[in-house]
């Protein structure tokens, strides 16, 4: 998925679930055509000289048509966590595909289906991304990359965890030597069955990875007040 | 004549000076009192406070009239009005003003409490009845909603605090309803999978919660399916829209028919002999 390139003529990139069109238009504006799965086409002008790098890199997943600041994982499965213990879940998700001039973000292009969930009742929650099996299954596979999350369970009964919504402002992105993308660790501490705080931490899912390319995680932390299954 | 003119003039004035000096206090004192509630009332508007705008235009204008209305009865005072005797007069007139100014002053408490309770905020798309559109102005005795059509529609507070109100924008996310007619041929299973397909390829319908299909009714003339799902409230009238679009085109591809009323006239000719 990491690719650069200049924009001398045209530069056509086919990714599957997207194909991505580079047309110089003049020495100063290359136009992106961008056809989606469903070969809708947008496109764009972009100031952009021939001797200017254009770049494509893995970025964390965010909205598209509607603006969200947090991701909702649904796994296929529930998991039980025993009181007082810990457990780690690696995932893989699809990451989004983001669009550089001279270092500078221009587009993002999704490579998965774009889904939208509501997290919490609908006047007091949060609209988020949605990631599940069924999206996973239809991703790009080197769009995928590993999370994962370390759940603790601080409170006194067995509690069931079956999503997990982290704030995308913290997620980070590496990509591995062999272009594989690795997202940085998630804590989930659950003091209750409501009250679960998400925090992204700063090292990433895999360790002892060289990584060739990041774009690093912050520790950013949300609470999930409306129940975790 | 006009030596006797001007005599009687300058003899009035040497007679009511002290009158003349106490006008002349008392309207400066309106005058300062007047700027100073300019001053303040500007002073307060421009606070940034974690208040919606029209509370604090609305404590802004109050706080002008306060100090108004006090630099008024400090002017009084200076006049020589007794105060006491006026405020017990103002109690009576109050009570009559009250018993005749019933539905004003219910605007004007109906006004203090919408903008306390924060039930509608300026920018709120909401229906208040059967009227519907977007709060633009919430003032002490009305409020107006600039109507989907276009118009300002001004509404008494009181008729406001007292009705209905649905407000849209509070949701960030809203439920969409409709009912699906299929033919009583039609295959249930692959209708009911076809719809499903249809909502999933829209990214702007929630996955969560997740669209819920149920076989709703069986009617004269079709077996109803009741779709629900939710949308971003902003976009729920275009995906109300689309989705509708898409089943329709989607049933029809998969032959699916969706049917409309019919009725069979049966015509009897009687034989003529």
């Amino acid at each position: 998925m990491l690719r650069e390139f200049k924009v001398v003529d045209k530069v056509d990139v086919d990714l599957k679930v997207v194909r991505l069109t580079f047309e110089r238009i003049n020495a100063d504006l290359i136009k992106l055509t961008i056809v989606d799965e469903n070969g809708i086409p947008t496109s764009l002008n972009v100031s952009a000289g021939v001797d200017e790098v254009v770049s494509l890199k893995p970025v964390p997943p965010a909205g598209f048509k509607v603006s969200v600041d947090n991701l909702m994982i649904k796994f296929s499965d529930v998991v039980t966590l025993l009181p007082k213990r810990t457990a780690s879940i690696s995932l893989r998700i699809p990451a989004d595909l983001g669009v550089y001039v001279n270092g500078v973000q221009i587009s993002k292009v999704p490579l998965s289906r774009v889904k939208y969930a509501l997290y919490g009742p609908p006047d007091l929650g949060v609209l988020c991304r949605f990631v599940s099996d069924e999206i996973v299954a239809k991703s790009l596979p080197q769009a995928l990359g590993v999370i994962k999350l370390v759940v603790s369970n601080a409170y006194k009964e067995s509690i069931r965890v079956g999503k997990v919504v982290l704030p995308l402002e913290g997620l980070g992105i590496y990509v591995t030597e062999e272009d594989a993308i690795v997202f940085n660790s998630i804590n989930v501490n659950v003091s209750d069955p409501n009250y679960a705080e998400v925090v992204t931490d700063v090292n990433p899912s895999l360790n002892n990875v060289g990584f060739k390319q990041s774009f690093e995680g912050r520790r950013v932390r949300y609470v999930m007040l409306y129940g975790l299954v | 004549m006009n030596t006797d003119l001007w005599g009687y003039v300058v003899s009035w004035l040497v007679e009511n000076l002290g009158f003349m000096v106490k006008v002349v206090e008392a309207l400066i004192a309106v005058g300062i009192s007047y700027y100073v509630a300019r001053y303040i009332s500007s002073r307060v508007a421009k606070l940034k406070l974690k208040a919606p705008p029209e509370i604090v235009f609305n404590i802004a204008r109050a706080a002008k009239w306060l100090i108004v209305l006090v630099g008024v009865l400090i002017a009084l005072s200076i006049m020589g009005v007794e105060l006491g005797g006026l405020l017990v007069a103002a109690g009576f007139t109050g009570i009559v003003v009250g018993l005749a100014l019933q539905q004003t002053l219910s605007q004007f408490f109906s006004g203090i409490s919408l903008l306390l309770e924060g039930r509608v905020k300026v920018g709120d798309a909401i229906m208040v009845g059967d009227s519907g559109g977007v709060v633009e102005h919430i003032g002490l005795m009305s409020t107006q909603i600039r109507m989907w059509s276009g118009e300002v529609l001004t509404l008494p507070n009181n008729y406001v605090a007292s009705s209905n109100i649905r407000n849209f924008t509070r949701s960030v996310a809203r439920r969409v309803d409709f009912t699906v007619g299929i033919s009583y041929d039609s295959d249930i299973d692959k209708a009911l999978n076809v719809i499903k397909s249809v909502l999933d390829r829209n990214e702007l319908i929630l996955a969560e919660p997740p669209p819920t299909l149920l076989v709703d009714a069986l009617s004269d003339s079709s077996l109803d399916i009741k779709v629900m799902f939710w949308v971003p409230a902003q976009h729920f009238w275009s995906v109300r829209s689309d989705s509708i679009k898409e089943i329709k085109k989607a049933l029809d591809n998969a032959g699916i028919e969706i049917p409309f009323p019919q009725r069979v006239v049966w015509l009897r000719q009687t034989k003529t002999p």
